[in-house]
């Protein structure tokens, strides 16, 4: 243990190691004392029920000093280890706990380095470049079965497609935790209340694709320059191709930008031209607040709640931030608007969870994090969770949903998600060498992401139609040269392996799971 | 001078092996500089080159030899000639721009006369020293297109009609990034020019006001011949510190939108460390690919540099320095 924190200090002292490292030196954990993502509903929770003995209490539990560094990403998650590890620690004075609830630049980076060069924290999430494959290749990760206490009886109480062979475990054994779920609506809509009524909508109905244009067509005019229809981040990759693909999904394009049914892209589809060209429409009709070209996602957000524009795009993780710096907001969250909100088809998922936490095959605090993994694994353990993440980042457990206490929005945000989700096929189920595939994978260049950008700004000037064929050749193209590459080293894949077709989109696919 | 008094007794050359002894606290003192630069400066630039041979996204072990195929695809690549092209662009626009106005700046502030220089010679200094990424942010909200102050300027002054993004827009970003840029850097060839300006000799001048010099004459007869040597070398720091540029278009734009202000480096850095797609897609880091760019662009940068240590050397061997001049 102490020569690992002076490994680590060195690397502090040599500046490798930046904000994450540097604060995991330290050393004893103190939240925030006024945390922006303070939820409301955590102020209700009731305290930890961390055991000290029986059976979910690791055997060979540190009594000496031990250190316990965590890395994720923040965000709701922050909100859960805030309140629990200074419980942990005064239930255990001789763990020093130092979180660092980061930004996913900041985890790709420092992970990436750290499990490189030995110093990657205890436990933490994987960088979105490292596939957790790759890692346990790598001889990175440990694996849960061999510390956490009772890990089959655990494992067991999650729903079907939290883990599985080659996604989350290997050989047979499990190395990865994804004790939140996906089953949640990422790309929402969350509006203005006062906006929308003042334009004569109703938010808690969902809306058509043309309502979704008129109302943005009416508030943008009654903003008169103040505030406008929608707000976007562009600039970031990802945010109008997820918010098109989420449009066009939930219209009939099953899988979003590729359709697990006859593994080929959907790009081509009518419904993707007329999601793409309702999306445009709003730029072209400056219905879209002006700076939605040059901003990313965290700035879109921010400004919304200052009035900014009437509706945004975005996840129900903006529920509770939005309650608690903006107690004047009137604001709802409903479905992404639909082209016929009479025939709503869900939102696929991978299988997984929304987080997936990984354990450092290096540390040596791996019975105080079998303790933790342990704990958040039981009804108990997913309720508290439930309660200070709420739906945000709702964990795995439905009745653990059910017990929790938050407010009416983030009920109704989960509630959709529980409504409209299904569980998608995956490449990873099928063959282990699709770890190899993304290796040799060269994505296309213009992206999807950046085609629409290209198109917003006036650099891409075919007509949508014909764009969109360019993006499914260049795609259906950079597949194949995969394939190619594969099999060139040696690798068997092929379309076969990325075609379930006998997945029925409105159901959870069932793959064979050794849970 | 005879032949025979012409000849010197050579003296006996030491042995390669005595003669580091007898230097050896020189070498022991350049040790660690030699270690560091081995480590962060010449390890990289071999592992560039030997990452540029491979398939490989620079996470997992297997690497798969590619060969020369980086750099063919590179060549067909048209977003990397675009960002290079732009890389250079961007060089020979802000480089007149920034050291002809610091030049400016620094004639007038190297008065004795302005009371207030000390005063100015700071204001002009500061955006150096301010934290590159903040001031990309802060430059986001001076230039956005709602609320900007930017653009309630220029409606205020009848100057534009509707508010612009400029940084939102490609047709306008890059312009944008290069005013914001010379404004930030301009302090520091300012400095270099107040250094040069302080070797010219002060009777010269006051030998041609008696002649009847004006200022302009002054300017042109004396200050720009005798710093136009520092001039040279300036211009060649700049240069090539203007082909730096990372983290400022990173924090400013990210390169965007749609890659109007993307550089060399971030088109590096994209691909080195760029986000991942997934699903069917796969991921999109390429270090071998971006090793490749990084090394055509590392040769490009040399021969920018090459020219100035020749002509550095060329200046030494005239007496010149900005090391003296400054002393």
């Amino acid at each position: 243990m102490n020569d690992r924190i002076s490994r680590r200090r060195l690397l502090q002292a040599l500046g490798v190691g930046g904000a994450g490292i540097g604060l995991s030196a330290c050393g004893v954990y103190t939240p925030p004392k006024t945390g922006g993502n303070a939820n409301n509903a955590r102020l209700n929770s009731t305290a930890f029920d961390i055991p000290t003995s029986g059976v979910n209490f690791p055997k060979g539990f540190p009594s000496g000093p031990t250190q316990l560094r965590v890395v994720d990403s923040g965000d709701q998650k922050a909100i859960f280890w805030n309140a629990f590890f200074p419980e942990l620690q005064k239930k255990f004075p001789n763990v020093k706990v130092s979180y660092d609830g980061t930004d996913w630049t900041t985890i790709q980076q420092e992970i990436t380095l750290g499990l490189h060069n030995g110093t990657a924290p205890d436990f933490f999430q994987l960088p979105p470049t490292i596939t957790i494959g790759e890692a346990v290749n790598s001889g990175w990760l440990a694996a849960l079965d061999d510390f956490v206490p009772n890990w089959s009886t655990i494992k067991a109480g999650f729903p079907t497609g939290t883990f599985g062979e080659g996604v989350t475990d290997f050989n047979g054994k499990t190395y990865a935790y994804p004790w939140t779920t996906n089953q949640r609506i990422s790309w929402g809509l969350l509006y203005n209340d006062q906006y929308l009524k003042q334009a004569g909508f109703d938010g808690t109905k969902i809306m058509s694709w043309d309502q979704f244009t008129e109302a943005a067509k009416k508030t943008t005019k009654q903003g008169a320059g103040k505030y406008f229809g929608l707000i976007m981040g562009i600039g970031q990759t990802g945010q109008i191709s997820g918010t098109i693909d989420a449009l066009a999904e939930s219209a009939g394009a099953h899988g979003g930008e590729f359709n697990w049914q006859t593994g080929q892209y959907n790009f081509t589809s009518d419904i993707y031209r007329e999601a793409t060209e309702l999306i445009l429409g709003m730029f072209a009709n400056k219905y879209m607040f002006p700076d939605s070209v040059s901003i990313g996602a965290p700035q879109a957000r921010g400004e919304f709640p200052q009035g900014v524009a009437a509706m945004i795009v975005q996840g129900p993780w903006n529920i509770p931030e939005y309650e608690q710096t903006n107690p004047g907001l009137k604001f709802g969250f409903n479905l992404a608007p639909q082209k016929n909100p009479s025939s709503i088809w869900p939102f696929s998922y991978a299988p997984g969870g929304s987080n997936t936490w990984v354990v450092s095959n290096a540390s040596k605090a791996k019975a105080v994090i079998g303790l933790i993994f342990n704990y958040v694994g039981t009804l108990k353990g997913q309720t508290e969770w439930a309660d200070y993440d709420g739906a945000g980042d709702p964990p795995q457990y439905p009745q653990a949903m059910q017990h929790a206490k938050m407010d009416t929005i983030s009920r109704g945000a989960l509630e959709l998600g529980y409504k409209h989700t299904v569980l998608a096929p995956n490449p990873e189920l099928k063959t282990p060498s699709y770890a190899n595939y993304q290796e040799l994978y060269v994505p296309p260049q213009p992206t999807w992401d950046q085609t629409l950008v290209g198109m917003v700004t006036g650099q891409v000037k075919t007509n949508v139609k014909d764009t969109l064929k360019k993006v499914q050749d260049s795609y259906e193209a950079a597949m194949e040269k995969a394939f190619s590459a594969c099999k060139a080293q040696g690798v068997n894949i092929s379309r076969d392996d990325f075609t379930f077709s006998s997945w029925n989109p409105r159901e959870a696919y069932k793959y064979p799971t050794k849970s | 001078m005879t032949a025979s008094s012409g000849m010197v007794r050579a003296r006996p050359v030491k042995p390669l092996g005595r003669r580091i002894w007898e230097a050896r606290w020189c070498y022991l003192f350049m040790l660690p500089g030699i270690v560091l630069s081995v480590l962060f400066s010449l390890w990289p630039v071999v592992a560039s080159w030997y990452y540029s041979l491979f398939n490989w996204d620079g996470i997992n072990k297997v690497m798969y030899w590619a060969g020369l195929n980086n750099y063919r695809e590179l060549v067909h690549d048209p977003t990397f000639w675009a960002d290079f092209g732009r890389s250079f662009l961007f060089m020979v626009v802000t480089v007149p721009l920034e050291v002809g106005l610091a030049l400016l700046v620094a004639v007038v502030l190297n008065d004795r006369s302005l009371r207030l220089a000390p005063l100015y010679r700071t204001l002009f200094f500061l955006p150096v020293v301010m934290t590159t990424a903040i001031m990309g942010i802060a430059m986001q909200f001076v230039f956005a297109a709602y609320q900007g102050p930017v653009n309630e300027a220029l409606q205020a002054l009848h100057l534009i009609k509707a508010p612009v993004s400029w940084l939102g827009q490609p047709s306008t970003v890059m312009a944008t990034a290069i005013i914001i840029f010379v404004w930030k850097w301009m302090g520091q060839p300012m400095i270099y020019w107040l250094a040069a300006l302080q070797t010219v000799p002060s009777d010269l001048y006051e030998a041609a006001r008696v002649d009847g010099a004006r200022g302009w004459e002054r300017l042109r007869s004396i200050t720009v011949p005798l710093v136009a040597p520092f001039g040279a070398i300036i211009v060649f720091i700049i240069a090539v510190g203007n082909l730096n540029v990372f983290a400022f278009l990173q924090a400013l734009t990210g390169g965007g939108p749609d890659y109007a202000s993307e550089t060399m480096e971030l088109f590096i850095y994209r691909w080195a460390f760029g986000a991942a797609t997934g699903g069917a897609s796969g991921t999109s880091l390429r270090l071998g690919y971006a090793s490749a760019a990084a090394i055509f662009f590392g040769l490009a940068v040399m021969l920018i540099a090459l020219p100035q240590i020749g002509l550095v050397a060329r200046l030494r061997q005239r007496g010149f320095s900005l090391g003296r001049s400054i002393s």
